[in-house]
């Protein structure tokens, strides 16, 4: 009788609450709202996506609020923010049923979360300004781009981490001296990329840490390329988004059910068009994608563990070539 | 007063240094430190300077009655108009392509202002311009004209007269203006954070940032740093404010159409990011209609909820504050020293070092339900300066002798309260109310540091947007919330008025 009633009250619990994901501002406003109508109409549940900002505000909140969070599912971690939440063990394990869908180049090594879509990120130019985009690295500290170049904040910001990434990768133990003659180009940081790309949008910027897949975005919505990526002969940097189930969730079942939708083919397919990523399935994509995202030759990764081991560090050796 | 200051204030300060010991090593921090003192400084003696000769004009020179009550008008504003609009309005004004270059663009004119010293030093030159004149115009308004006659008499020139004989006189107020601009700019925040880009930023924005890179500690130790500075310069303004100095019939004015055009200009200046702040949401194109085409719903919010929650802050901080100074205004009035002192102490305290002082204290468990009560103290805390101010000097009007002979006849002191006192000192009460609800809706920092993104007030969601490509949605959220906040001001001054 007792358990009866237990179990009673469980599924009135359940039934009384919604599944709640963590994610950042633009999955809000975006794929989440394809996500949610679908996932509602197979289980019958509903899901709430909140967002604090980017993705590193939500897990910075998830971390904060620990075992007292409401949250189920974190959508929209990238590789580094996906070590931070390990190092914290915020996340419980799941191999997803669909993982032989993923791609064999993008399967985890561990289940702590799953990658639903991946990209490169890439500097992305105003093409009425700037007539001639740089093609490596050395070129973006050429000074005709003097305070044009718009950053993210590596310490809020996933593109901005990846970016600081990048030139770990690509100068190795000299990166900050790197970032110290970059620092005469840069126009400003942001904490988010929404805020940069803002700013290329006003025109207020020229050129900024983005997305390879931009000239396609920018094709779609106003039919011309007016910001385009620029390939760097060092090689381009990948960045993946995980979704992860929260270890304190009251819903496991529901919140692998969440997992198992983004590898489905419905939200793969709408990931280019919606995430402007790649997706991780082998779904087909999109002519705009045929057409405007550029070729990489060169692909360029970091380490995790080495990640781990000196992201600290390199963060502090960043903040002081920029003064920050 | 004294209780809610020890309480809300002092206490959670105390935890914060408590529970987040800072480190004591700020060597890293010394160019930050270094940058914002100098920004601050830079950006007041820029709004005295200015300040100072719209302040002159008023003195000395014949301007048309509405030109003058509109000068005082918008000095008054700049106290309540929200940071984040502000910000909004020179973004608009000063961008590449705003307001600014698109006028001298005929003439092959073109500034590169924002995120440079010269872009945040103009944004609070502006912002502290109209402060300037709020504290030194109306005290050099006053000044007795006998004194600056007999000094003409003697053959003083009018600069030998302003050197020898007006600056002297007003060096109090002059002061104490310098020390607010200094305090405004030192502490700036959304302005900063708009605008001010990498290389100018303030401990304010710096201690945000730190809090929400869950870097508690260099957070606290920044604050240290921010509390100590704030105080000293909170502390020598407060000691300024009660010098006395000759008032009387003002000196005749000179008639003076050069500085109506001059003073006139200068205004147009100040209020041209105000006003572009207020009306693009409604010419940018098509940004009402982005909202409403968005059913106003907007990072997973909608307006009527942004506006519940708004509003339920701000009313029931503008309550708490409103019965805090009115006690504390009443004691005050009747000869008490410290319900004063105690009330200032918010001044000397950023909004962003409280608010974290809060989170310090209710890290461990807080809730949506909980943060908010959080912000309510909070914005009753900032608005206590001000309202106390108000009500104190609501309370000198009510005589001593009327109160005793009500007693006399027998009246209890709730009935005295109710029929003797409130209709007196209600249009302090009202001011002191939709002051602060004004202040609460315009507040930013708090918000952001408290909410955590639980929740939305107008000033944060407009800065949220603003930040996540949705410019257009954002100037539109904007002009709503600037005319709600001058809305209630004025609704304020103008019921006050007629009482």
């Amino acid at each position: 009788m007792k358990k009866l009633v237990l179990i009673i009250l469980m599924i009135s619990v359940l039934a009384l609450s919604d599944l709640i994901v963590y994610t950042y501002d633009s999955m809000v406003s975006g794929l989440a709202k394809d996500i949610a109508p679908v996932f509602e109409s197979i289980y019958g549940e509903k899901v709430k996506f909140m967002s604090f900002g980017d993705a590193g505000k939500a897990l910075s909140r998830l971390l904060i609020e620990g075992k007292k969070t409401k949250a189920d599912v974190i959508l929209g971690l990238d590789q580094t923010l996906l070590l931070k939440a390990r190092k914290y063990g915020i996340l419980m394990s799941y191999k997803p049923v669909n993982y032989q869908l993923i791609k064999e180049s993008l399967r985890p090594k561990d289940y702590t979360a799953t990658p639903f879509d991946y990209g490169s990120i890439a500097i992305v130019y105003n093409t009425k300004t700037v007539k001639k985009p740089p093609k490596s690295f050395e070129d973006l500290l050429d000074p005709r781009f003097k305070r044009k170049i718009v950053i993210e904040d590596p310490r809020t910001s996933s593109t901005g981490l990846s970016f600081l990434l990048w030139t770990v990768a690509v100068y190795g133990d000299r990166f900050a001296d790197y970032w110290k003659k970059l620092k005469e180009n840069i126009l400003t940081v942001t904490s988010g990329w929404d805020e940069a790309f803002e700013m290329l949008e006003r025109g207020e910027a020229d050129l900024m840490v983005s997305y390879l897949t931009d000239g396609a975005y920018s094709y779609y919505y106003y039919k011309s390329a007016k910001f385009l990526p620029t390939v760097m002969k060092e090689g381009m940097f990948v960045q993946k988004e995980y979704v992860g189930i929260v270890k304190y969730t009251k819903k496991p079942e529901l919140a692998k059910r969440f997992v198992e939708i983004m590898l489905s083919d419905y939200v793969q397919e709408k990931i280019p068009l919606k995430q402007w990523m790649f997706p991780v399935t082998n779904v087909k994509l999109p002519e705009v994608f045929q057409k405007y995202v550029p070729k990489i030759d060169k692909m360029l990764e970091m380490d995790p563990e080495k990640v781990s081991k000196n992201l600290d560090k390199w963060i502090n050796e960043w903040e002081e070539a920029l003064g920050m | 007063m004294i209780l809610f200051v020890s309480l809300f204030v002092i206490l959670p300060l105390a935890s914060l240094i408590f529970v987040f010991p800072p480190s004591l090593d700020l060597s890293r921090y010394t160019h930050l430190i270094a940058m914002n003192l100098l920004q601050a400084a830079v950006s007041a003696t820029v709004a005295l300077i200015g300040g100072m000769t719209i302040s002159y004009l008023l003195a000395h020179r014949r301007m048309p009655a509405t030109l003058r009550s509109f000068v005082h008008a918008i000095s008054k504003v700049s106290f309540v108009f929200p940071g984040v609009s502000m910000a909004l309005g020179f973004l608009i004004t000063l961008g590449k392509n705003g307001l600014l270059n698109q006028i001298l663009k005929p003439f092959g004119i073109h500034f590169d202002l924002l995120y440079t010293l010269i872009a945040v030093v103009i944004g609070h030159a502006f912002y502290n311009i109209p402060v300037v004149v709020y504290i030194t115009g109306t005290t050099w308004e006053r000044l007795s004209g006998e004194v600056l006659e007999a000094a003409e008499i003697n053959g003083a020139s009018p600069w030998g007269m302003l050197k020898s004989v007006e600056i002297p006189l007003l060096l109090p107020s002059i002061v104490s203006s310098y020390l607010m601009a200094f305090l405004y700019s030192f502490t700036s925040f959304a302005v900063v954070m708009t605008i001010g880009g990498f290389r100018y930023r303030t401990l304010e924005v710096e201690i945000y940032s730190k809090v929400s890179m869950l870097d508690f500690n260099g957070a606290s130790s920044l604050t240290i740093v921010q509390m100590f500075i704030v105080a000293t310069a909170a502390i020598s303004a407060s000691l300024l404010k009660s010098r006395d100095f000759p008032s009387g019939i003002p000196k005749f004015k000179r008639r003076g159409t050069l500085s109506v055009v001059f003073s006139s200009l200068f205004l147009l200046g100040i209020i041209i990011p105000m006003i572009s702040s207020l009306v693009y949401g409604f010419f940018n194109q098509g940004a009402f209609k982005l909202l409403r085409d968005r059913g106003f719903e907007f990072l997973g919010e909608n307006l009527s909820s942004i506006l519940l929650w708004s509003f339920s802050i701000a009313t029931s901080a503008a309550a708490i504050s409103t019965v805090v100074s009115t006690i504390s205004g009443r004691s005050s009035s009747r000869g008490r020293v410290l319900p004063g002192v105690f009330s200032s102490i918010p001044t000397a305290v950023s909004t962003a070092v409280l608010a974290f002082a809060y989170l310090s204290v209710l890290i461990k468990f807080l809730t949506e339900d909980l943060s908010q009560i959080a912000l309510v103290i909070l914005h009753s805390s900032i608005a206590l300066p001000m309202s106390h101010r108000i009500m104190e000097s609501g309370w000198m009007t009510v005589p001593k002798e009327i109160e005793e002979a009500a007693m006399v006849d027998g009246a209890g002191k709730l009935r005295i309260f109710f029929s003797v006192d409130l209709p007196m000192i209600l249009p302090a009460i009202i001011r002191t109310f939709t002051l602060s609800i004004a202040i609460s809706l315009s507040e930013l920092a708090g918000v952001l540091i408290l909410s955590g993104g639980r929740f939305m007030t107008l000033s944060s969601a407009v800065y949220r947007l603003m930040s996540s490509r949705h410019f257009a949605e954002a100037t539109a959220l904007n002009s709503i919330l600037v005319l709600i906040v001058l809305g209630i001001f004025f609704l304020g001054e103008l019921s006050t008025q007629r009482a």
